[in-house]
């Protein structure tokens, strides 16, 4: 059963998402990231919202997924809303009753926060989540990383530290199931008993657990010096990564997304709302 | 025949933090030719890892006191080597260890299998050919992109030892490599290392406690408290069934059955040490006196 678990929330497929060069999907999501923070005008707002619907459409994920993602926040979208609408107190007076009063502006800013957020969540979650494994992630962040390696960053020790955690969260997780396992049939009791007590008794479990992984470490450092390994310095890669020119086109896609967010900023509030005569 | 391994008056001893001193191989005289096939068997602290372990140079000066030489590929490993010196040693001495998980560095097999040769640094489409050869060396194509943990326990062997190979080394140590398997996973495993024998351009040296697994071997090498205890052709070791006895070493179970036939007074022939032979003598006294019954066991 436990062997079974998926590591992250990767759903592997070969969309044109799917296929894109990790190190230009994280530049994706960070240039993703900077256009939703820089929108400001509703016009940009639509065309974040617009290109977030096309990752998500063109990256075969389903809807129920994405929504499914998103769980985590909804509270903090009611909560970031609920201010927004109650609390501004700039613009026209729209609404009025004891002491609750609604303002243009609260309405407007609470939209665009919430356009905000999902844009945000979509974007991250279907370009790097959703569609990259964490090992090809991991390629992804040492590769963008590599020229820092000049000026005596460990880039590459951190992308191999990275990948080992990865490659033996399975191990780790099958080994804690023996490990409760043990205990439970030498009578520890995870169950009942105050929460002070129930703490305790997982000590059972990761004292052991803590034993077993320095021990798995030590040999692992064992026999990785038996199969030459000396650091990063001089190592080849079996898998090398090749941007394609599609790849370029995706970044260069993204930042003309970016551009046009800021261009269409000095469209803001008062443009759109003349637009619909207000 | 040129030695690959050449052990001379070798004693070493564990050194703890504060100073004391384990002896753990006691004037061990040992030599191993390039291409052939050794187990070495014996008891849990015998010493059988330890000298593993020192030929492999994974215990060095650092970890005790050694006494002697250990020629590998024309160099004493117990020397002052320099760090190229030692690569190369290691490179050219593979080893397989027990824990089939501790080995496997990768997320992917194929990565795995490239991590040496990644290391040595040659060009990815040279890795790409031994990733597809090893893979098929130990009987594993198709599993490139299958990630480790969904594999059995003797896959994962497998997969260490395709490793282990991609390094294009001149001998291989099995430390105790089946010993955490299922009967299925050691089968796999022993069936691998018959095929590389077989090959014989590698120098193989099982460690083991499992007599079976001695049996298929050129030359069966018995410590006993961190001494050479025997050493010879399984047939001579094996039929010498009390002096194993005697160090509560077990024989393979179809030589204990001929052993005790035979002092039952019931056979007279060779004892053997793999089934086949033993069914086939089994069926020739059958033919002779007609029936067996339990009593004739009975010593």
């Amino acid at each position: 059963m436990i062997r079974d678990i998926t590591l992250g929330q990767y759903f592997p497929g070969d969309s044109p998402i799917h296929t894109i060069d990790a190190r230009i999907k994280i530049l994706m999501a960070i240039l993703m990231i900077v256009a939703t923070f820089a929108a400001s005008g509703w016009i940009s707002f639509i065309v974040l919202f617009l290109s977030a619907l096309a990752l998500f459409l063109l990256s075969g994920i389903s809807a129920k997924t994405l929504i499914k993602g998103m769980k985590p926040i909804v509270f903090i979208l009611i909560f970031t809303t609920f201010f927004q609408v109650f609390f501004t107190r700039t613009g026209d007076l729209w609404f009025k009753w004891w002491i609750i009063s609604i303002y243009s502006n609260g309405v407007f800013f609470a939209i665009k926060m919430f356009i905000r957020i999902i844009v945000l969540i979509t974007t991250t979650s279907v370009i790097l989540s959703y569609t990259t494994s964490p090992i090809v992630l991991t390629d992804g962040i040492e590769g963008l990383l590599k020229p820092l390696s000049l000026i005596g960053v460990p880039v590459h020790d951190f992308a191999l530290v990275m990948s080992i955690a990865l490659r033996f969260i399975p191990t780790l997780l099958e080994e804690t199931e023996k490990i409760t396992s043990a205990q439970k049939a030498r009578g520890t009791d995870f169950s009942t008993g105050s929460l002070l007590k129930r703490a305790r008794s997982l000590l059972a479990i990761f004292v052991p657990l803590l034993a077993s992984a320095v021990r798995h470490a030590f040999e692992l450092a064992d026999a990785m010096i038996c199969r030459g390994y000396r650091g990063g310095k001089g190592r080849t890669k079996l898998n090398q990564m090749k941007m394609h020119a599609s790849d370029i086109a995706w970044l260069v896609l993204t930042v003309c997304v970016v551009v046009l967010v800021f261009a269409l900023n000095r469209l803001g509030f008062s443009d759109v709302a003349a637009l619909f005569g207000r | 025949m040129d030695n690959i391994i050449e052990i001379k008056d070798l004693s070493f001893s564990y050194r703890d933090p504060d100073g004391t001193l384990h002896p753990a191989l006691k004037n061990i005289n040992l030599s191993f030719g390039r291409g052939t096939y050794t187990a070495v068997l014996g008891h849990n602290g015998s010493g059988k890892s330890t000298l593993a372990k020192l030929i492999n140079m994974v215990l060095t000066r650092e970890d005790g006191d050694i006494d002697g030489t250990i020629t590998v590929c024309g160099k004493d490993v117990t020397g002052e080597l320099s760090d190229d010196e030692a690569y190369e040693i290691q490179r050219r001495v593979g080893m397989v260890h027990q824990n089939p998980d501790n080995q496997i560095v990768a997320t992917t097999v194929e990565e795995d299998i490239a991590f040496g040769p990644e290391n040595l640094g040659m060009d990815p489409k040279e890795i790409r050919r031994i990733v597809t050869d090893m893979l098929k060396a130990v009987g594993m194509e198709g599993h490139e992109k299958s990630a480790p943990h969904r594999l059995s326990g003797g896959q994962k062997q497998r997969i260490a030892v395709a490793g282990v190979l991609a390094m294009n080394p001149e001998c291989i140590i099995f430390d105790e490599s089946t010993a955490m398997l299922d009967p299925q996973g050691r089968e796999a495993i022993l069936k691998t290392i018959d095929e590389l024998h077989r090959r014989g351009d590698v120098t193989i040296i099982t460690i083991t406690h499992y007599m079976n697994e001695a049996t298929d071997a050129d030359r069966v090498v018995v410590l006993n408290r961190g001494e050479v205890f025997m050493d010879g052709t399984p047939e001579e070791i094996f039929t010498q069934v009390e002096k194993l006895h005697s160090v509560s070493l077990d024989v393979p179970q179809v030589t204990e059955l001929f052993y005790k036939l035979k002092k039952a007074g019931k056979y007279s022939g060779k004892l053997p040490l793999h089934t086949d032979e033993g069914a086939e003598a089994l069926a020739g006294l059958l033919k002779k006196r007609g029936k067996l019954c339990p009593s004739d066991l009975k010593m």
